[in-house]
């Protein structure tokens, strides 16, 4: 099989920073991976849920959920992004649940996503402080807790922010926009003391 | 380097261990940790600091905080020279460079005071009456002002700001909270406690580099630092409190956001370890307690502008925060209570001071406290002139009537420094931002919120006109409890302590019964010397008087005409004395004269600071395609498309753009190329109604469109325009992959969601970008077809198992591909579709295939040449102007069915001679038309419009000859015939011939072949 080569292939990651003070402890790390298999399903009324509902109990998600909690199961993701889609991502591989493609395509049509979007994890003890300076929302836990998505922009450009665990954010960027985004998030993180680091 | 004459030998809240060296216009001067860069001019005796705006007038220091409008000063140099900073806002730090402006050669000896010998000339109106309206010769009105301009240009303005590139960085952070408090003060600090202790995310922001506000001013080590201590313990362990110092709330805005700017380096030479300069805050609160103080009001009389006039309560400021005194022989004027605290202070520091108060009684505790401290209390005095060359020397002092009219002719006593008070004005610019306006209230004699004061911003302390110091530490705490549980929703359980008000200073309250009186005259009314109203703009009591002779007696009016409270001032110092002089004048009282409104900001914001790291190549994000670094490796030129970065050709050798081009297209017709057009928008359109949508949006039908083919379509907006063009594949049966050119994808894909969200939300269709999805690779040329063949497997491409219009699914190099057989070249071409992620993998193939086709890569400008050779439209012609008619595009309109646009685009007017039609210009000569030229017949004069525009221009290898696309009125009656094209700003007219705009093979025998 071919490797996906990401549009972030030449940016060095990840990039560490130590908050600004002279600790050696590591309180940030930026780093891009591969996005694995990112599917959108979408439908119309109740059909729809009737369409993905057994996908869903598959893959041990709890029904749709909502617009602002993602449901998680053993590497899946369920994003809500709109009352009839949902995007199901799959973080360690690029090939989607076998059992999407059983879906009826006249109630619920299946659409590959996985290279239109680029996966980067902002991770550690400042990385909500990182956040406040590239997105609006509102990042304080409990407006936005472990598990909570929010479709947002980034720098004037589309981004799915998820608080994947504790400290951790996952950003699915516009792939054509991630070189750009990624200087960006590096522009922004440079205050807070980022070292050098091996690619 | 000088001593520090005015210091005195122990007190106020400076770190005397460690000495700062401050550098004021080349001179050294010492300051300590917790100095500003007034008080250690002050310390250092350095008085005139600034020279005013118009006359000239040495400036001092005059108060102790953002309403600062003498001592602007310039700071640091190169990049980072920042003009018009009020000397008080300064943090002193060791290496300081600060200059005086306005002024040459300095501050000290300023040629420009020449001016103040033209100061009746300078009034108020001076611009609009000199320049604008007598005639002088042939010298009058603009031409008058155009003649002058280019002096007065030279001699307007103060400071100097730097062409040079600001080298540091700033950032803009988004904080969300349940109650910001703006002000670290008494009130502030109180509110924010109240606050905090409810549970709620609190967000305290104060200006200062040190919290407490007016409590720096008290004496140190007393019971108000004990308490200022309590209360930061506190605020500073409690998990759910942030506090920003250094940080000025800025502006109030819609829906309770707030901008704040934080100086994270002002206090350094320059930004340490990456550190930004400063740091915008963008806050959006559920409450805001504003407590924000009040700024204490000059009085007005005669040299009330001169070094070492201060306002009384910013003396007190010097005195106990930073230890200095900058005078032995005080006079103090006042008209309310605040001032006594100063003379008290003053006296112990061991000044001889005399207190004139305006009223002719106070209450027993402040006179018996000033007589312990042996001030000379003058009651029913005021003072109405000071004078001295550069420095206060004396002042004329005197009974006053009730009216501010010296009695008499006064008396000339001694004095080194003057304070004054005018009263106080609550801080109310961020309440008012968002369109309140303030009252009046007369016993306070100042403008305070509305009564009602309720809803999410609440005024606390002096903001809220409260002057007795239990009234506001208790105001302010109950303000914060409220706002706490209330952003946390009602009900909740709080468990506040209350906070025992401080009993220092107990003696005074500023709005206890102040005098009106703040404008002393003789007894014809008349200020003895220039009384300043603004000081900044050097708008003067008679400027005022003017204002109102001339019929300018509305506030706004009044304050447009005499430039007073405008810039950095916004009215803090300014605003209340000119409007009292207007309601003097007018003879109302000042609630119905009136008071202007406050904007944002508050106090001057940096661009930087706004703009944060959206600057340089961070202006706005690009957008690469997949192969984007290839293109990068190859040398090929880059242009920015949009938001998109393309390259635009591939220079070999020491070529230009035109021998490269023309080289790469060339090619193409005789070879084969390729070319990234992955920038093309691409959208899926699923669903069982897709066919019934594409139907409603395409002007041509898509119901019979078979699986494995593709149409290109033309969309129009409702107003019968032509909005985009594009190819469209069905994928499958309920799936169709919609392309739209690079420009108008976004714009697309909002028009598709429009009408299936608003027009048509029966349909069954969903649409998604899926632009990032694919990379897309055009391959062109004679010679296509065999490099395909070469390398695509799993695919039957011969010209009858793919022919024009369809698409097969096949494998390059093991990957996935889709080749669809379509031509914007004009040649033999296929686009070749593959996922992004694989996008190099496939275009290295491709590559590594070619060779023996001798494939090049080719860029925008020859995929430009080859579309317009090939008469083909693009952006340039699609300009939201045009209609099928114009571009000769009206045969692919269906007439069966309607579709968006259908109906007005017949409207009359839309159609006629007099509509401007697509053509093609074949250039006369050698030098080619640029975009833009405008379309005129050979003969005649060129005036107005013309007869159309050129759109697109290209050298055209394939016809040798320079030819262009253009829209030109009449055009499909007009073949044949030479016109001009006309650039009238490079004074360039070339001939051209009209002709058919398929310049290049016609009959599309190359393309279909």
């Amino acid at each position: 099989m071919v490797d996906v080569r990401s549009p972030l292939a030449h940016c060095k990651t990840p990039l560490l920073a130590r908050g600004g003070s002279m600790a050696d402890a590591i309180e940030l790390k930026i780093s891009h991976a591969s996005i694995g298999s990112l599917v959108q399903i979408a439908g119309w009324g109740a059909a729809f849920t009737e369409a993905v509902t057994p996908l869903l109990h598959e893959l041990d998600l709890d029904g749709l959920g909502d617009f602002h909690q993602a449901q998680t199961s053993e590497g899946r993701v369920c994003f809500r992004i709109a009352p009839t889609r949902l995007l199901i991502w799959t973080m360690d591989s690029q090939v989607a649940p076998a059992s999407i493609s059983d879906i009826d395509a006249a109630s619920a049509p299946i659409l590959d996503l996985s290279h239109s979007r680029v996966r980067v994890t902002i991770e550690g003890s400042i990385a909500r402080t990182l956040l406040t300076r590239l997105s609006t929302i509102d990042l304080r836990l409990q407006s936005f807790p472990v598990g909570a998505f929010s479709q947002t922009t980034i720098h004037h450009t589309s981004a799915l922010i998820f608080h994947s665990q504790e400290n951790q954010y996952e950003l699915l960027l516009p792939s054509s926009y991630a070189g750009s985004l990624w200087d960006y998030i590096g522009l922004a993180a440079k205050p807070f003391g980022l070292i050098d680091s091996k690619p | 380097m000088t001593i520090q004459p005015n210091r005195l030998p122990e007190g106020g809240r400076i770190d005397r261990s460690q000495v700062h060296l401050v550098t004021f216009d080349g001179r050294q001067l010492l300051a300590h940790p917790g100095d500003t860069l007034a008080s250690t001019m002050l310390a250092n005796d350095e008085l005139t600091v600034a020279r005013s705006f118009k006359y000239h007038r040495p400036r001092g220091v005059m108060s102790a905080g953002s309403e600062e409008t003498n001592a602007l000063v310039g700071l640091r140099k190169d990049g980072r020279t920042e003009p018009n900073t009020p000397a008080p806002r300064i943090e002193a730090f060791d290496g300081l460079q600060a200059s005086g402006q306005n002024a040459w050669p300095n501050v000290r000896l300023d040629i420009g005071a020449i001016n103040q010998l033209f100061g009746p000339a300078l009034a108020a109106g001076f611009y609009y009456k000199t320049f604008m309206g007598p005639v002088i010769g042939p010298l009058k009105g603009t031409r008058f002002w155009m003649f002058c301009e280019h002096v007065i240009r030279r001699a307007a303005g103060m400071g100097k700001a730097t062409y040079l590139s600001d080298p540091d960085s700033y950032e803009v952070v988004n904080a969300h909270c349940d109650v910001l408090v703006v002000g670290g003060g008494l009130a502030g600090l109180a509110a924010a406690e109240a606050a905090a202790q409810t549970g709620a995310d609190v967000i305290l922001a104060d200006e200062d580099f040190e919290l407490g506000g007016s409590l720096l001013s008290e004496p140190t080590d007393g019971e108000s630092d004990t308490w200022l201590a309590a209360r930061k313990e506190r605020l500073l362990q409690s998990d759910n409190v942030q506090v920003l110092s250094r940080t000025t709330v800025f502006g109030a805005y819609d829906n309770n956001v707030y901008g704040a700017v934080e100086r994270c380096s002002d206090h350094l030479s320059e930004p340490r370890d990456h550190q930004v300069r400063q740091r915008y805050w963008r806050i959006r609160t559920k409450q805001c307690i504003l407590a924000s103080g009040a700024i204490e009001r000059p009085l007005v009389f005669g040299g009330n502008d001169k070094p070492g006039v201060f306002l009384a309560s910013a003396l007190r400021t010097y005195l106990n925060r930073f230890a200095v005194l900058p005078g032995r022989e005080v006079v103090i004027a006042t008209n309310n209570d605040s001032a006594y605290l100063t003379a008290i202070d003053v006296a112990h520091a061991g000044a001889r001071v005399t207190l004139l108060d305006t009223r002719s009684s106070v209450p027993e505790a402040l006179s018996t406290a000033l007589a312990a401290a042996n001030v000379e209390l003058e009651l029913g005095r005021g003072l109405l002139a000071a004078h001295g060359r550069g420095r206060v020397k004396s002042a004329t002092v005197g009974s006053i009537d009730s009216l501010g009219r010296l009695q008499g002719t006064g008396r000339v006593i001694n004095c080194s420094v003057i304070g004054m008070s005018g009263g106080w004005s609550p801080t109310l610019h961020l309440w008012s931002h968002p369109g309140r306006k303030p009252t009046f209230n007369s016993s306070a004699n100042c403008f305070v919120p509305e009564p009602s004061n309720t809803g999410s911003l609440q005024c606390v302390g002096a903001a809220a006109g409260h002057g007795a110091i239990d009234e506001i530490v208790s105001g302010a705490a109950n303000a914060g409890k409220n706002a706490g549980e209330a952003a946390r929703a009602a009900g909740s359980a709080s468990t506040a302590h209350s906070l025992a008000p401080p009993s220092f200073s107990q003696i005074v309250d500023w709005s206890r019964e102040p005098a009106r009186t703040s404008i002393v005259t003789n007894t014809k009314g008349e200020t003895k010397g220039k009384a300043f109203v603004d000081f900044q703009h050097d708008v003067t009591l008679s400027d005022i008087d003017l204002a109102h002779l001339e019929g300018f007696i509305s506030v706004e009016h009044l304050k447009r005409y005499t430039t007073s409270g405008m810039a950095i001032d916004q009215g803090k110092t300014s605003n209340f004395n000119a409007l009292s002089r207007m309601a003097q004048r007018r003879q109302a009282d000042i609630e119905a004269t009136g008071t202007t409104t406050f904007r944002p900001p508050y106090t001057p914001v940096s661009f930087g600071a706004i703009v944060g790291h959206e600057t340089g190549p961070h202006f706005a994000p690009t957008r690469h395609t997949a192969l984007h670094q290839w293109h990068v490796d190859q040398g090929a030129s880059m242009i920015d498309a949009g938001a998109w970065v393309r390259p635009r050709y591939y220079p070999r050798g020491g070529e230009g753009m035109d021998e490269a081009y023309r080289r790469e297209a060339a090619h193409v017709r005789e070879h084969v190329g390729m070319v990234d057009v992955s920038t093309l928008g691409k959208i899926a359109v699923q669903g069982p109604d897709a066919a019934e949508f594409l139907n409603r949006v395409y002007v041509n039908g898509w119901k019979t469109l078979a699986i494995g083919r593709l149409r290109y379509g033309i969309m129009l907006r409702e107003d019968g325009f032509v909005m985009d063009d594009g190819a469209t594949a069905r994928l499958g049966e309920h799936d169709y992959l919609m392309s739209t050119t690079t420009t108008n994808a976004g714009p697309v894909l909002a028009h598709l969601e429009y009408l299936l969200q608003v027009a048509w939300p029966d349909l069954k269709v969903h649409v998604t970008s899926v632009t990032d999805q694919w990379a897309a690779i055009a391959v062109a040329g004679p010679k296509s077809r065999q490099l395909l063949q070469d390398v695509v497997t799993g695919a039957d491409l011969s010209a009858t198992g793919l022919p024009n219009n369809h698409f097969v699914l096949g494998e390059i190099n093991g990957v996935d591909v889709r080749v669809h057989r379509m031509s914007y070249s004009g040649e033999l071409a296929y686009e070749v579709y593959v996922v992004s992620g694989h996008g190099l993998h496939v275009w290295q193939a491709l590559e590594s295939a070619g060779a023996p086709h001798e494939l090049i890569p080719y860029g925008t400008e020859s995929m430009g040449t080859l579309r317009i050779e090939k008469g083909h439209i693009a952006g340039p012609e699609i300009d939201g102007r045009t209609t099928l008619q114009d571009l000769m595009l009206e045969k692919f309109a269906s007439s069966k069915k309607p579709f968006i646009g259908s109906v007005l685009c017949h409207r009359t007017e839309l159609s006629g001679p007099h509509r401007e039609s697509l053509v093609g210009l074949e250039i006369v000569g050698d030098v080619g038309a640029k975009p833009g030229m405008l379309l005129f017949p050979r003969h005649g004069d060129p005036t107005g419009h013309g007869d159309g525009f050129v759109s697109s221009t290209t050298y055209a290898p394939a016809l040798n000859k320079y030819i262009a696309l253009g829209l030109l009125k009449n055009g499909r009656e007009r073949q044949g015939e030479v016109i001009r094209c006309i650039d009238f700003l490079s004074d360039q007219t070339l001939e051209a011939k009209v002709v058919s705009h398929h310049f290049f093979d016609p009959e599309g025998e190359r393309q279909n072949g």
